[in-house]
């Protein structure tokens, strides 16, 4: 789970959605804050359903948030 | 110098989840049973009487200091109204610690049931004379080991919890 190859641009994308806070992405997708907090950092690679509650709150698509890269 | 330690510290506890601060003071307090109770209980194989007045004194002692690591995990988990307490990362690293703590606890348990069963054997195949020589566990004694076990079980347990938090997940 650590070396992932998944990057994500939640820290971005929280900056320009209004400086949204790591604990209000976390309650409006519901989880922790730390676990936003290990995504963003890309320690830990979340669910389907988590990456998709928080491309909703972005209202993006999952390859705009997430990417893959070899 | 002192501010600096305690922003640290302030930025370490605050990005801490919730139930790795649980395993921390789990790990503390078992760590502080342990060495309480082997320090201060017989040895494991010099076990003498449970009922005697030490013993009462060790076994009281250790009761309490388990209600105040209970008291302690209470404050620690204490949640605000609404606030997620477990996610799914928090429930996949539970179930990993878990299964080191069971694995810890069956390999030790299989190695204390062989050393019992290997001194038993030993009567039978070089005598009760010789067997003697050998050091077999009284009652007490495989209780002590069995509390060592289960401490020790809890312990990798709480503490690969702790890994996993910090390195993996």
């Amino acid at each position: 789970m650590g070396d992932t190859k998944i990057r994500n641009r939640m820290k971005v994308l929280r900056v320009l959605n209004g400086e949204l806070t790591q604990a209000q992405l976390a309650e409006k997708v519901g989880v922790t804050r730390q676990t936003i907090l290990a995504i963003e950092t890309g320690k830990y690679l979340p669910s389907l359903e988590v990456a998709f509650k928080i491309c909703r709150v972005f209202k993006m698509k999952m390859e705009e948030v997430f990417e893959y890269y070899e | 110098m002192k501010t600096i330690l305690t922003e640290i510290m302030k930025e370490m506890l605050r990005d801490m989840a919730k139930q790795e601060r649980i395993a921390w003071v789990v790990v503390i307090f078992d760590l502080l049973i342990a060495i309480y109770y082997f320090s201060h209980a017989p040895l494991v194989l010099e076990a003498a009487d449970l009922y005697t007045r030490g013993m009462r004194k060790v076994v009281m002692t250790c009761f309490i200091l388990m209600v105040i690591a209970e008291i302690i995990v209470g404050i620690v988990s204490w949640s605000k109204k609404g606030e997620t307490v477990e996610d799914e990362r928090d429930v996949q690293i539970k179930d990993k610690s878990v299964a080191v703590g069971y694995r810890t606890m069956l390999g030790f348990v299989v190695i204390l049931i062989g050393h019992i069963v290997f001194f038993q054997g030993m009567t039978g195949l070089v005598g009760e004379e010789n067997a003697r020589q050998f050091p077999a566990l009284g009652e007490l004694g495989i209780a002590n080991v069995l509390m060592g076990v289960l401490i020790l079980s809890t312990v990798a347990q709480h503490i690969a919890k702790i890994f996993y938090y910090r390195k993996m997940y």
